[in-house]
């Protein structure tokens, strides 16, 4: 039967970086969009990182995520669900930093054999 | 290495790329067309002062920036703290966008925060400033 390895931390920042992209896009200026796309880039490089074995590496990229992030919240504080986004975006780089083992699913796909 | 390296600059630059041209896209088509600028002289002003008011209107480009829009109508109402409309005009932009309204602060007007309303077709501001 097929295995499937489903990473939580993997999920959590390609969540993270795709709501930076979706701020970027509809609550933010043409500069805050280029600062949330490097951000959202920042992200799924470290992801990328993590996955090449290079976890040094792809804690820096979240951690420079994380500050880019940061410094745009003043400039969507006046959009309600822009800021949640942002913040929830962030909370999840956060936890993905945090060295530790929660992260890993393994998920058994049953098939029907014919 | 520098393989990595390499999708990692990619990645970057196609995220960045990708959220830039869809703010655009996404601003260009969903808010107003037009851009205006409100600039006053002063912040507060006395019974007796001169009251410049300057408005620069713009019309939005599709990618970046803007260009001034001449010819466009700019109507302008102050309503005083009570409610009450103590002027109203109206003037057309120059070839900078720019127009400029002139209204001296009459000693009858109620000391208080004042209302400016400045319409064009299809976009409307609002702007305060004190009297004393």
């Amino acid at each position: 039967m097929p295995r499937y390895i489903i990473n939580i931390r993997d999920i959590m920042l390609i969540i993270g970086g795709i709501l930076n992209i979706i701020v970027g896009i509809f609550y933010g200026t043409a500069v805050t969009s280029i600062l949330e796309g490097i951000s959202a880039g920042s992200c799924f490089n470290g992801a990328y990182l993590f996955k090449s074995d290079m976890r040094k590496y792809g804690v820096i990229a979240l951690i420079a995520s994380i500050i880019i992030s940061i410094a745009i919240i003043p400039n969507v504080l006046t959009e309600f669900e822009g800021l949640a986004m942002e913040l929830v975006s962030i909370i999840l780089k956060s936890l993905a930093v945090i060295p530790g083992e929660i992260k890993i699913i393994e998920v058994e796909v049953i098939t029907e054999e014919e | 290495m520098r393989r990595i390296l390499v999708n990692l600059i990619a990645i970057i630059a196609v995220t960045t790329v990708f959220t830039f041209l869809l703010n655009r896209i996404v601003d260009y088509y969903t808010g107003p067309k037009l851009v205006m600028e409100v600039h006053f002289n002063e912040e507060y002003y006395k019974p007796g002062d001169l009251i410049i008011i300057d408005v620069y209107v713009y019309s939005k480009e599709f990618l970046w920036g803007r260009t001034p829009l001449r010819g466009a109508v700019v109507a302008i109402q102050i309503v005083d703290p009570r409610g009450n409309t103590v002027f109203v005009f109206r003037n057309i932009t120059d070839s900078l966008g720019r127009t400029e309204f002139k209204v001296r602060a009459d000693k009858h007007w109620v000391s208080g925060e004042y209302t400016v309303y400045i319409v064009t077709p299809g976009y409307m501001t609002i702007k305060k400033f004190k009297v004393e």
